[in-house]
């Protein structure tokens, strides 16, 4: 008979969630739903009204995470809806900060992922802050392609954290022939680090996939199955590395095929808790005889692309565009860790590209007129898509579909089949960024707003 | 030109979106528009400062000598107030972020090779900003109260670093109880 258990809070990754798990005799996941439980933020009602040039700049502040693809995301969104083409150089600034932006976060990723792995050859989780090597010398090579991230990131952008720089028609300020110098050289260090890195994350990720056994970073041992992390759910991915949006020739993100169904008919009803484990990392678990309601607690809407859930990230874009077909938990982190060259080496073609004395704005903003314009913006996590209308400079609407958002009910499906206790394991393969993903709007087939959740 | 560090740096902390949790941020607007010398640098952390400041800081090559950082701190002031602390006011286990790696004292751990100051000003709100259109270029909505002190906390981040900025205030006094904008 089934046992509802469930992890709340998961840990290492942004944002609140939890995870709410039907289990077998044996422990395997015959169910699983994870959702968000972090209040709505309400970023699009926030904007509406505003100008056009504010609104990128809300929603930069959606969350301390992907700071620089909302507001490439949101600026594009802007820009698709007035119909407003940039110069060639302010695109490639743009790219050189999407390229800093994915670098940092994968490699912020990689501390986050290590404690579930092993010291290849050993029993031992890997704890990335030990001044003990071989680890040591791995967290410096993390966090040195952290700063080369950042650095570049605030040179193309303006500010390192919440850019300042990109503007709607553009950049505000092309850099300088010293700083174009100064990114070529910090990407060509970076890119001797960054193989480096893949390599030796590699061999940790397959080393925990060729295990009998695993556990979360201070649990017990549980024993694995070999297909961990599996779905049978789709990809969506619109650039190996940028974007796409609706000014495009050949747009690659399609708004007709998205559709959002309510947490109320995807999320499992009132459940009682029935399996707790005090021996489980942090006490994480909800005792049992507690209530967990999940249609109830999501705070997300349900995004579908063709009518099913979709996965979006870095296995997405690989799958897409270079043929990788490697599925599970470990498929995805993989994937990640093979992006760390092209960050580096599309940095360094744009970077040769610029013209630094080439003009970054473009000669004419229009105001808009109400059309729809959209930005798909491949984030570090996934497409981060951004729609607005925009009319006399003003913000009509805006919407955001984030890449958590599109991936809670991708990664509730790959939850199926895997011991409980390995739950989280699957959860942080996504590298799940919630606080953004906490938009919720319901709408009816023929796309008008029939609920919503508002600010909490 | 850009480094990611230098000897002092000013950080403003919090999320604009949260009314006076955008204090951090709009102090360092204003800072922004002061020319320093290069061995000062500010910076807008917004949401991120454990994540992508003061972890690298930590381990930087290039030690930063001392870090000012600009926040909200609710220590039961007027709104406006603000007071000066250290990381070591911090009790243990102050910074509670379950959802991050050993993030356990981001600050604490930092302050062992840096010199911590935080200038923490008391909020009046920090729900949710119900942002007006009344100016376009408005970009941080802190209530007038907390708006109020941003002039006094330039004044006292640049002294913390050593620049004159002409003003007569010291930061080596208790600023406790301090009105803003007086």
């Amino acid at each position: 008979m089934s046992k509802v258990v469930e992890v709340s809070p998961t840990t290492r990754h942004e944002g609140h969630t939890k995870l709410v798990l039907k289990v077998n005799d044996e422990g395997i996941i015959e169910r699983g739903d994870w959702l968000s439980i972090t209040p709505v933020r309400g970023i699009e009602k926030l904007a509406i009204g505003k100008s056009m040039h504010q609104a990128p700049k809300i929603s930069s502040r959606v969350c301390g995470i992907c700071p620089v693809a909302h507001t490439l995301a949101g600026i594009e969104a802007m820009e698709g809806s007035i119909g407003c083409e940039i110069p060639d150089d302010a695109y490639l600034l743009r790219v050189i900060l999407q390229c800093a932006n994915r670098l940092h976060s994968h490699a912020l990723h990689n501390i986050l992922t290590l404690p579930d792995m092993y010291l290849p050859g050993t029993d031992t989780h890997i704890n990335p802050f030990s001044a003990e090597e071989p680890v040591r010398s791995v967290a410096l090579r993390i966090q040195r392609l952290r700063e080369i991230g950042q650095t570049v990131g605030e040179i193309a952008g303006g500010e390192p954290i919440h850019p300042s720089n990109p503007r709607i028609g553009g950049m505000y300020k092309n850099i300088s022939p010293r700083a174009k110098a100064k990114i070529y050289d910090l990407a060509k260090e970076g890119a001797v680090l960054a193989r480096e890195q893949m390599d030796f994350m590699i061999t940790v990720l397959k080393d925990w996939e060729n295990r009998p056994t695993a556990s979360v970073a201070s649990g017990y041992e549980v024993e694995k199955n070999e297909k961990f992390g599996f779905h049978d759910q789709g990809y969506m991915a619109v650039d190996p590395l940028y974007a796409s949006t609706n000014l495009d020739a050949d747009p690659k993100w399609y708004p007709e095929r998205w559709t959002e169904v309510r947490p109320w008919d995807w999320y499992m009803g009132e459940q009682e808790i029935t399996l707790d484990d005090p021996n489980y990392p942090n006490h994480a678990t909800t005792p049992a005889g507690a209530k967990a309601w999940p249609q109830m607690e999501a705070c997300t809407a349900v995004p579908m692309y063709d009518g099913a859930p979709i996965e979006v990230g870095p296995r997405a874009r690989l799958a897409i565009f270079r043929n990788y077909d490697k599925k599970g938990a470990m498929g995805l982190q993989i994937a990640r860790q093979m992006e760390y060259p092209d960050c580096l080496y599309s940095m360094m073609e744009a970077v040769d590209a610029l013209d630094t004395s080439g003009s970054v704005v473009a000669d004419e903003i229009p105001q808009g007129d109400g059309s729809l314009g959209w930005a798909a913006n491949e984030a570090p996590r996934g497409t981060d898509v951004h729609l607005a209308k925009v009319k006399d400079g003003r913000v009509q609407w805006y919407s955001l579909l984030v890449p958590t958002t599109w991936n809670f009910p991708v990664c509730s499906r790959a939850l199926e089949g895997a011991p409980w206790q390995l739950a989280e394991v699957i959860v942080r393969a996504y590298d799940p960024c919630v606080s953004c993903a906490t938009h919720m709007m319901v709408v009816d087939e023929e796309k008008k707003v029939v609920a919503q959740k508002l600010v909490q | 030109m850009s480094d990611w560090y230098a000897e002092n740096m000013i950080v403003g902390c919090g999320n604009p979106l949260q009314t006076d949790d955008g204090f951090g941020p709009a102090v360092i607007a204003e800072l922004k528009k002061i020319s320093l010398p290069d061995n000062v640098k500010v910076m807008d952390a917004g949401l991120a400062g454990p994540h992508y400041l003061f972890t690298l800081m930590a381990q930087s090559d290039m030690p930063v000598k001392k870090l000012v950082i600009i926040d909200i701190m609710d220590f039961g002031g007027q709104p406006g107030e603000i007071t000066k602390a250290t990381p070591d006011l911090l009790s243990p286990g102050a910074y509670t972020d379950p959802h991050s790696w050993g993030l356990k004292e981001p600050l604490q751990v930092l302050s062992e090779r840096t010199e911590i100051v935080i200038l923490g000003c008391q909020p009046k709100s920090i729900d949710i900003s119900q942002i007006g259109n009344e100016s376009d270029d408005a970009d941080f909505w802190v209530t007038e109260s907390v708006r109020k002190a941003i002039p006094k906390a330039v004044q006292l981040a640049l002294a913390e670093v050593g620049v004159d900025y002409g003003t007569t205030i010291t930061s080596q006094r208790d600023l406790h109880g301090e009105s803003a904008g007086l």
